[in-house]
């Protein structure tokens, strides 16, 4: 077991009701917190994956698995000697956001559809693949504050069925775009251990795509951190479609009885049944005013909270994002049951 | 005596300040009511009047989500929602909560469905009784029981009912949900022996559900009334291209109101994913 300085940071938080809580943000970019002056001794290093971290009280720890925690960019611990310590205070405004979503309450499936990239490019005179792209750099930025804020699956709605009635050159544009985002965040995914799926009538996309989506899969496939799930070519009443087919076919082949047919049984069949029990969304957001589902997830949808939002998805940033977890947070979930 | 007069011109300033809310507030409530002055003045009727003569883009499928606390207790704005739903054109409603509370009290809300005799206002409640399609009636004279199908054939596609002066609400619970999509596949185990399963499509489950009594037109607008801004298992099917309104409690909701979840409506676009 690690040695870990005894005194690793100070207690200035400016939130007096919270005074004896920190917010910091490890290096690997989880959350963790604790009380003051944890003492040195009741910490332990298990492994070098880092996890969500969480301290109840002064005199014990759940489980830290960082190998170095930044307090303002600055080492505050570490299970590295190599790397140097400090007891530093909170100064960065990360903390402030993280301190006021609560990790308890965090949704553990999103759900986002990302509308609206081809308006924000209207409205600025410009082409839709200028949309697309900035649609691009806000899914990363997305990407990125889910992880950091222990979100544990994030599903987008990238190409509906839909969609292939758009014009074949914004299409071609699209596809590659999609290819080229694969390629250059591959080493990202697996530096911060994303595991990449895709759901959705895959066939329909160019081969070279759909060769590069089967590597990145293969390649993520252990990943133990986000599950980013990409819905591309998806329809939801396809997908509903394609569970009975699969169980009507194992009815005929005798494999078992119609009556046997049970609304879990389709529920295993859909193709969100890669994430297990987490596969109904928590929370959905949509952007750009719209507030329908256009035909995404929507079995899965039973009991997930609605956020729309006005804004276009590449202006949906971190506040927006926050907003929306907060906005979740704020409400009370009764799946349908009576007070 | 310098602390006495401290203290008083302490709360002076304190009691100027709350004479100076107070107008404040009262001049808030004052614009509030200038907006809905009109409506006030014309009362309710005139109020959906003006927003039919505005020629602005209104649903003809309306679903209705009720949590249990309001399918409880709201079922008197339930009938105002449909008589005014009913002014605004709207030929079928589907009126949805989990636990079927709506579907016990068809009587009570045939009952409390106090229009005018007139054929103009009628109004036909129905629910699936699972294989049975039969039509309710909300009175004896009139139309006799009829065969669910012949009136859905019309209503799945243009969601008109076949007498443009009928209003169908249907009557929805969570067996009509999830549950009736198991029904269907169930159903098409048995039509799939004559096909090829890989062939079977949208349109043959969704054939399955009506051939199972659970069919019914994809509603334009959905508006969820209760706590929570989810669908509570409403048919999934359905909603594949819904607007989706939450409004909260439907103790809240009066005539203004209720023409701006409408005016909301009308703006949407659908661009079908182009």
């Amino acid at each position: 077991m690690s040695k870990f300085p005894k005194k690793f940071w100070q207690d200035k938080s400016p939130d007096k009701k919270n005074q004896k809580r920190l917010h910091c943000v490890a290096s690997d970019g989880n959350v963790g917190y604790s009380t003051s002056n944890a003492p040195a001794d009741s910490l332990s290093s298990t492994s070098e994956a880092s996890r969500l971290w969480f301290v109840q009280n002064e005199s014990s720890l759940q489980h830290a698995d960082a190998m170095s925690l930044e307090v303002g960019r600055r080492v505050v611990y570490s299970s590295n000697p190599e790397v140097t310590c400090a007891s530093e205070s909170i100064t960065h405004s990360c903390a402030q956001i993280e301190r006021e979503l609560n990790p308890m309450l965090m949704p553990r499936h999103v759900a986002i559809i990302m509308d609206g990239n081809s308006r924000w490019a209207e409205k600025r005179g410009l082409e839709p693949s200028s949309g697309h792209e900035a649609g691009l750099q806000a899914l990363k930025n997305v990407v990125g504050l889910s992880r950091r804020w222990g979100i544990q699956v994030l599903t987008v709605f990238a190409l509906s069925t839909e969609n292939w009635l758009r014009p074949k050159m914004e299409l071609d544009f699209l596809m590659n775009l999609i290819e080229r985002g694969l390629q250059d965040e591959l080493s990202n995914f697996q530096k911060e251990k994303i595991c990449i799926r895709f759901i959705g009538n895959l066939s329909m996309l160019p081969e070279s795509l759909q060769s590069l989506i089967a590597f990145v899969e293969r390649s993520t496939w252990y990943n133990e951190g986000l599950k980013l799930i990409v819905a591309l070519s998806y329809s939801g009443r396809q997908d509903i479609l394609q569970a009975c087919q699969l169980l009507v076919a194992q009815a005929i082949d005798g494999l078992i009885k119609p009556e046997d047919i049970t609304e879990s049984m389709i529920d295993d069949k859909l193709l969100t049944t890669l994430v297990g029990e987490m596969r109904n969304p928590d929370l959905l957001i949509r952007t750009s005013g719209e507030r329908r589902l256009s035909n995404f997830l929507l079995w899965q949808m039973a009991y997930t909270e609605f956020y729309f939002v006005d804004a276009f998805w590449p202006d949906f940033g971190e506040l927006d994002y926050k907003k929306a977890l907060l906005s979740f947070q704020s409400r009370k979930r009764r799946y349908g049951s009576r007070l | 005596m310098g602390s006495l007069w401290a203290a008083f011109c302490w709360r002076l300033i304190h009691a100027c300040l709350d004479v100076v809310y107070f107008f404040s507030a009262i001049r808030l409530r004052l614009l509030a009511l200038c907006w809905a002055f009109p409506f006030f003045v014309q009362g309710e009727e005139a109020c959906i009047q003006q927003i039919l003569g505005e020629r602005k883009r209104l649903p003809k499928t309306v679903a209705i989500v009720l949590d249990s606390e309001e399918a409880r207790h709201g079922k008197d704005k339930v009938v105002v929602l449909l008589w005014w739903l009913k002014k605004v054109g709207v030929c079928h409603v589907s009126l949805y909560d989990m636990e079927g509370l709506m579907k016990t009290s068809q009587h009570v809300l045939e009952d409390n469905y106090s229009l005018s005799t007139n054929k103009a206002e009628r109004v036909h409640f129905y629910h699936h009784k699972g294989r049975s399609k039969e039509l309710i009636e909300t009175d004896d004279k009139g139309l006799s029981k009829t065969n669910m199908s012949n009136l859905f054939c019309v209503t799945d596609k243009t969601g008109e009912a076949p007498d443009k002066h009928i209003m169908l609400v249907e009557l929805l619970s969570l067996e009509d949900g999830k549950e009736a999509i198991v029904r269907a596949a169930r159903h098409l185990c048995t039509s799939a022996q004559k096909m090829r399963v890989e062939s079977l499509s949208e349109a043959d489950l969704n054939e399955s559900m009506i051939e199972s009594g659970v069919g019914g037109p994809d509603p334009d607008l959905l508006i969820i009334f209760g706590a929570a801004s989810c669908l509570f298992e409403f048919p999934p099917w359905r909603i594949r291209l819904t607007e989706i309104l939450y409004f909260g409690s439907l103790k809240n909701l009066t005539a203004p109101s209720f023409v701006s979840l409408l005016n909301d409506f009308s703006k949407k676009t659908h661009r079908y994913g182009k």
